[in-house]
């Protein structure tokens, strides 16, 4: 089922765990949703959510996360998602914006927005108030983001289509801070997408991993001093995640990895891959596996720039 | 996108407030922007020209250009809870007609753009005439109830 490469890699760090991480990469995703606080509280949306037989469950890291104990597809059917009280977004791809922090009145730049759960669940955090610029390259991407930013009643985006890997040069140092949720080789989404894996290859991971190295360089570029980044991805290939800022954090000494600390269960970063030993810091990067939390996988690095 | 000054942001405000009964001084907080065929809100941003950032858009659509004005579900939807003119409280047969995509007879003897409230929630908008009420939600966001 799994290529032999994939599974020889994943092998190589997780040993005899390797297959309980095999069986859950197997296993079909949980579903979850986030209450969309700036149309609703959370208590008044679990009261009717209640009334109609859904039953939820907390998802720790967040207030307003839950998982649906409920069948299939029901839940986007009823009234609360279509006037957008709530949102369908997988528990652990809420980890980066709450890694990020952002507040009231900042200035956000969302590198690769599209389709917004991520960018949606910031407005949030920041109640409508600054601004969050976000970017994707894709027309058909970003339809999908202003239709969700519209469903969610978001005031505070502005939307711009350009190449992530030059946006610093019309931004430069302008934001307080930045997530680049990168594109990737998506490993961590074979729970949802079967697909991920017939596009798998140890070439693509290598490909990503330099569109990546470019577009967090970027990203880097346009915070301000002081200001932080969360770099993340739905993938667990060290070439994607680790490599990735290590590589970026040789080129600019202003930058230091900052100890990321949520309550759900992580692992630390990797240090050393094959022949590469990276910056010691990269520990307190964080991986979260798909058996630890029955989630999706990611991975996340918080960055400041000095 | 251009910012609203003036007579323009003044024609916004006002058109707000009187199909709608939202208060002026709800109306004044934001910033009006207008940009293809449609009027765009967003807050009072201090920290950068939001003229300058070249965005694609900026905000939230809550008016199509149109004479008069044609409001968006997603902007009735924003300002659900100032809402106090131009409402209908449709009923649960009349609500699933409207997430059906059909349009609604007008019961209500309502005239011009109105919004549909259904148990305190704003589902959308409508263009009544004597007949019947036009549904304007948009096709992306009806989703037949009959499967809840």
């Amino acid at each position: 089922m799994f290529p032999e490469k994939f599974v020889e890699r994943y092998r190589k760090i997780l040993g005899d765990e390797t297959e309980k991480f095999l069986e859950y990469m197997s296993k079909p995703l949980k579903k979850s949703i986030r209450v969309n606080t700036l149309k609703i509280d959370v208590s008044e949306c679990l009261r009717r959510l209640e009334e109609r037989g859904i039953l939820l469950e907390k998802i720790p890291w967040t207030e307003s996360g839950f998982w649906v104990r409920q069948k299939e597809g029901l839940i986007g059917y009823t009234l609360e998602h279509i006037l957008g009280y709530i949102y369908v977004q997988e528990a652990a791809s809420m980890i980066p914006p709450i890694v990020l922090a952002p507040r009231e009145d900042e200035l956000i730049l969302d590198m690769a927005a599209a389709p917004g759960s991520k960018t949606g669940q910031m407005a949030e955090m920041m109640n409508n108030t600054g601004l969050i610029l976000a970017n994707d390259v894709s027309v058909k991407r970003i339809k999908s983001l202003r239709f969700n930013m519209e469903k969610l009643g978001v005031i505070n985006v502005a939307v711009i289509m350009r190449d992530g890997r030059f946006l610093w040069k019309k931004y430069p140092g302008v934001f307080d801070r930045v997530l680049l949720d990168a594109p990737c080789s998506s490993e961590g989404s074979i729970r949802k997408d079967w697909g991920v894996l017939n596009r798998w290859s140890p070439r693509l991971v290598k490909r990503m991993s330099r569109l990546q190295i470019s577009l967090l360089d970027s990203a880097v570029r346009c915070v301000k001093h002081g200001g932080e980044i969360v770099y993340s991805t739905c993938t667990l290939a060290p070439e994607e995640n680790e490599m990735v800022v290590d590589t970026v954090l040789r080129r600019h000494r202003d930058l230091r990895i900052e100890k990321i600390k949520i309550p759900a269960v992580t692992r630390p970063g990797l240090i050393k891959w094959e022949k590469r030993e990276f910056d010691p810091s990269l520990e307190d990067t964080v991986r979260i596996y798909p058996q630890d939390n029955d989630t999706q996988a990611f991975f996340v690095a918080k960055l400041v720039r000095e | 996108m251009k910012v609203l000054h003036g007579r323009k942001r003044k024609a916004v405000i006002d058109y707000l407030n009187s199909l709608f009964g939202i208060p002026v001084e709800e109306l004044e907080k934001y910033v009006y922007l207008a940009s293809g065929e449609k009027i765009w809100i967003t807050g009072k941003i201090e920290k950068v020209d939001i003229q300058r950032l070249e965005a694609e858009t900026v905000g939230l659509g809550i008016l199509r250009r149109a004479n008069p004005f044609k409001p968006t579900t997603a902007g009735v939807q924003f300002f659900a809870k100032f809402i106090k003119k131009s409402v209908v409280d449709v009923n649960d047969e009349e609500l699933e007609r409207l997430l059906k995509g059909f349009d609604i007879p007008n019961r209500f003897g309502a005239s011009g753009y109105v919004v549909f409230r259904y148990r305190g929630d704003i589902i959308g908008v409508g263009r009544a005439s004597v007949e019947k009420i036009k549904n304007m939600i948009p096709k992306s966001r009806r989703i037949p109830l009959g499967k809840e």
